[in-house]
């Protein structure tokens, strides 16, 4: 007896009611931070604003305050961290993989999330200030590194299995060199993985505040830190603007990423 | 797993320094980190340091400020895993069909792109006294004025630093317990229990939520880690007191009195403690063929 | 390749990366201090062409904010060559990194100029991380009222040309005329009204608040000299328990019962301006001129001072010891106590900061501008404030509030 779970056919309208309420849910925050973007003089009690324009919007693209560089500046950090934690995992996640005591390299992978960003990076402080990484963007990737390498090894590690142990064996006893079998055989299974493990780590170091606060020093401004400088100062709308600015590009690619993935199913 | 006894091309020695190397970019920082920090808390460095004393340690003795915020920090984490888990469990299995895959199963996604401010953000403008959800409170007729709102954020209680990452969380939740439960085969286990006679009820405690549970128990120590030693939300939504133990520690760190520095580092060394044992402890209950 | 010849590679590298590591420290460049203090002023404007000075600031107001980027920061580039950068930072915070760097034995800091107030005075005196004194060879400085109370002594310890002044700030209490037709200027008509309007007044757990309770503070203890000189614990033990016997019998009748307190300054400002509370509090004469042009406080919003007198005070510059960009240090610094960037700040549309300069010591036509100038319309006149500024006690009061604020109000 097969359960068919998408079809909705049967499902009885309570229980279809409940789920329209939690999609609508789980869009609300983004629609309402829309809207407090363009929004202006939205006291309370009124529930809608009285006004909307994009004089927040012209300010924040303008560049005065700096927000584009901020943008610059988170994404250029998260591809580096993307790209140097995923490459080193990649190369790393074998060997784990493949060891006799897999189960404790996986639990070891854990280590640096027993420390919040925050604390480690407090912990961390007199050696990076003594390796001259604080207050600029490569002590922040340093940092980062740190956490996106031991994620994207524990994303990875679940990869090697022995179905693809059986065709790297397969591939060398047919000829094959090393290098050929990672390239011919191994890579493009691995891609879709690999993408996942990229992407993941981008958002780990994209979202991340606590590291880019303290390694950082005040010196690399990323959107994380201005949406909290924002909310600081009182100023909500460019605060929301921020957050957008934060969010967007992260939800285009996962509900791309959704697109695709369904559309492959 | 001996099916895994793999031929190396390289030698045993270089491949385990190799290994080595690659678990110590991820193993060395922290415990370097944690190793200064035990040493600071002792007093053998820092620079208004007088050499080895226990005497930041022995203030855990008597209930203070750290003690404290370690109790509310657990009692939070503990509060949110729990909730969220409930609710994230009995949404993922009442609208598992209802969501369906289209739709549904996408906007569950869509909190994944939220991080920790912009959930303070969101949470500050709903569950203020003059928020979203106080101006339709005052729309309903059932209070007069912003401060007749309850007070949901910068509460003794920790009310606002509770729902914010449950609401983070539940999304996040449905979309594990979704996917375990094709995993773990339990449409197949459940129709078997049913054809056995079980009846409904039987079926949920005894088939569904322990498969559920035992295979979420990783995330969910990683969760209730998370939130223990969150940092963005209290600092946004959370009153002076009590306080977390991340924001405890910051302030330590910075404080007028100096002299009050080594605390910050001992509340590193106690959190990074009771988190590793918890990860162990989850980690450890795992059956063997899950790892992978 | 054997074992030994990987592990003599490991070892080379790691010898190699400590070495790296600790000489990072011991960079070679000579101590820029001792060149500084011999160079003449022009000499030293000459080294400062080129520097990127990192200056660390609080950044909680948007006008400051924008006087620093638009007005200061162009105009030290255009006229000294010198880069400004505005840094967060203030208070412990900064007080902590520049510790750390301290205990990394860093010879460079990052950070060069910072705001600075009397506790953080204290703090960085005792980690010796101020150079000075050097407000001496600053031309500017000539026209510097240092005789003021005010400016000479910061918290009750003298400045000694160890920190430049900058500013000065009255702490006003700000109300809105139409829902407080008339404000209480006293303690006792503060309760009064407070216990007849309940959760429409409180006060933040920092900086401001702390002012504000320094200035009842006075008003109990009656005669100022009592709280001059350093700390005394016994008049603290005095004077502080009935402070906060006084505002424990308030406390339920604040905002929020008393429960909670407002985290900034500019979170209460919030709170008034959405009409959730009916005062707030600031250490800056111009603040109401200037939020209510922003639109974001109510046109009807005053500002006062109560009987007793409030909290006077004046915020500093302080030069990092380990600056490597001491020369421009010291330029901004001059710049920044122009006559020009004082009467700029001083406008209310821009900042509203009081002036550190003596009037009767500046030249002719600056002479007559500053002394034509008048505080906003929604502030109290020059002449209602006479007599009402209360100086600062030492810093170590401010400390025992903190503390007791969290045990005595937050239980």
């Amino acid at each position: 007896m097969s359960v068919d779970s998408s079809n909705v056919v049967g499902v009885s309208w309570p229980r279809r009611a409940g789920a329209a309420a939690l999609i609508t849910l789980c869009w609300l925050p983004v629609a309402y931070l829309a809207l407090l973007s363009l929004a202006r003089d939205w006291a309370f009690p009124a529930l809608l604003p009285p006004a909307l324009t994009l004089a927040t919007w012209q300010r924040a693209l303008a560049g005065n305050d700096g927000l584009m560089t901020s943008f610059a500046n988170s994404a250029g950090i998260a591809l580096l961290v993307a790209t140097l934690a995923t490459a080193a995992a990649a190369a790393a996640s074998r060997g784990f993989a493949y060891h006799r005591h897999r189960g404790w390299w996986v639990l070891a992978m854990h280590a640096p999330f027993a420390l919040s960003p925050v604390i480690l990076g407090t912990c961390l402080l007199h050696f990076f200030i003594r390796l001259g990484l604080v207050g600029s963007a490569a002590g922040v990737i340093a940092a980062q590194f740190i956490f996106a390498y031991a994620y994207a090894v524990i994303v990875l590690i679940g990869f090697w299995n022995p179905h693809v142990a059986a065709l790297e064996d397969l591939a060398r006893t047919l000829g094959a060199e090393k290098r050929q079998v990672y390239r011919c055989v191994v890579l493009p299974l691995a891609r879709p993985l690999l993408a996942v493990a990229f992407f993941q780590t981008f958002l780990l170091s994209w979202f991340d505040y606590g590291l880019a606060a303290v390694i950082g020093a005040g010196k690399v401004p990323v959107l994380t830190l201005r949406v909290t400088e924002y909310l600081g100062s009182g100023n909500v709308h460019l605060a929301a603007v921020c957050a957008l600015l934060l969010i967007v590009p992260p939800l285009a690619l996962l509900l791309l990423n959704r697109r695709l993935a369904t559309a492959a199913a | 797993m001996r099916i895994f006894a793999r031929s190396f091309s390289a030698e045993p020695a270089r491949r385990r320094l190799r290994l080595a190397l690659f678990a110590g970019l991820a193993v060395v920082p922290p415990l370097l980190g944690l190793g200064y920090a035990l040493a600071y808390s002792l007093g053998l460095v820092g620079a208004l340091a007088n050499g080895f004393t226990g005497e930041h340690w022995a203030k855990l003795l008597h209930a203070g400020d750290v003690t404290r915020a370690l109790g509310f920090s657990f009692a939070v984490a503990a509060v949110t895993v729990v909730l969220a888990t409930a609710l994230s469990l009995w949404l993922s299995l009442a609208l598992r069909r209802a969501l369906g895959r289209g739709l549904g199963a996408t906007a569950l996604f869509v909190p994944l792109a939220l991080p920790g401010v912009v959930a303070a953000l969101i949470g500050f403008q709903f569950l203020g006294g003059a928020g979203v959800l106080g101006r339709l409170a005052w729309h309903l007729g059932w209070i007069a004025s912003p401060q007749d709102f309850p007070a949901l954020i910068f509460d003794r209680h920790g009310l606002g630093i509770v729902i914010a990452p449950t609401a983070l969380a539940v999304p996040l939740l449905m979309l594990l317990f979704a996917r375990l439960h094709a995993n773990e085969r339990i449409d197949e286990f459940s129709a078997l229990a049913r054809t056995l006679g079980a009846s409904r009820l039987a079926v949920l405690r005894r088939v569904t939520l322990p498969l559920l549970l035992r295979r979420a128990a990783p995330s969910l120590s990683l969760l209730f880690a998370g939130v223990f030693g969150a940092y963005e939300i209290p600092l946004l939504l959370g009153a002076q007191r009590p306080e977390m133990i991340s924001i405890l520690a910051r302030r330590k760190f910075a404080l007028y009195d100096l002299h009050q520095r080594p605390e910050a580092f001992l509340i590193a060394v106690i959190y990074a403690a009771i988190v590793l044992a918890l990860v162990f402890v989850a980690f450890r209950k795992q059956p063997p063929a899950h790892v992978g | 390749m054997t074992p030994s010849f990987f592990l003599r590679r490991v070892l080379l590298i790691a010898l190699g990366a400590l070495a790296v590591g600790s000489s990072g420290c011991r960079r070679a460049a000579p101590r820029a201090s001792t060149v500084v203090e011999n160079l003449s002023w022009e000499q030293v404007e000459a080294q400062a062409r080129g520097q990127t000075v990192n200056l660390a600031m609080w950044q909680g107001d948007p006008f400051i904010n924008a006087y620093m980027r638009d007005y200061v920061a162009p105009a030290l580039l255009a006229r000294h060559g010198v880069t400004l950068r505005l840094l967060p930072g203030q208070g412990g915070d900064l007080v902590s990194m520049l510790m750390t760097e301290i205990e990394a034995r860093k010879t460079a800091s990052e950070i060069d100029l910072m705001w600075i107030n009397g506790e953080t005075f204290y703090q960085l005196r005792q980690l010796k991380a101020l150079y000075g004194p050097f407000t001496d060879k600053l031309p500017n400085a000539r026209y510097v009222d240092f005789a003021s109370p005010f400016i000479g002594v910061d918290f009750q310890q003298p400045v000694g040309g160890m920190e430049c002044p900058w500013g000065g700030a009255q702490l006003l209490a700000i109300y809105h005329e139409q829902r407080v037709p008339s404000p209480p200027r006293t303690r006792a008509a503060l309760a009064e009204w407070v216990r007849a309007h309940p959760g429409r007044f409180t006060f933040d757990s920092s900086f401001t608040g702390m002012s504000f309770l320094k200035s009842l503070l006075y008003e109990i203890v009656g005669d100022r000299a009592v709280l001059a000189g350093p700390f005394d614990e016994a008049s603290y033990a005095r004077y502080g328990g009935e402070l906060w016997a006084y505002v424990k019998s308030i406390q339920p009748y604040l905002w929020r019962e008393g429960r909670t307190f407002p985290n900034s300054v500019t979170q209460q400002h919030q709170l008034f301006a959405s009409g959730e509370i009916d005062f707030t509090f600031s250490l800056n004469d111009g603040e109401v001129d200037n939020k209510v042009a922003q639109g974001l406080f109510p046109s009807a919003a005053r500002a006062y001072v109560f009987d007793g007198g409030m909290i006077k005070n004046s915020h500093y510059l302080g030069i990092v010891a380990r600056s490597p960009h001491l020369a421009g240090a010291m330029v901004v610094c001059n710049f920044l106590i122009s006559p020009e960037a004082q009467w700029e700040k001083q406008k209310p549309a821009v900042w509203g900061d009081g002036t550190v300069l003596d009037v009767k010591r500046l030249p002719g036509e600056w002479r007559e501008k500053f002394s034509a100038a008048r505080p906003g319309s929604r502030s109290p006149a020059r002449s209602e404030l006479e007599g009402k500024g209360l100086p600062e006690p030492a810093a170590h009061y401010m400390v025992r509030l903190y503390e007791d604020f969290r045990t005595q109000l937050l239980r």
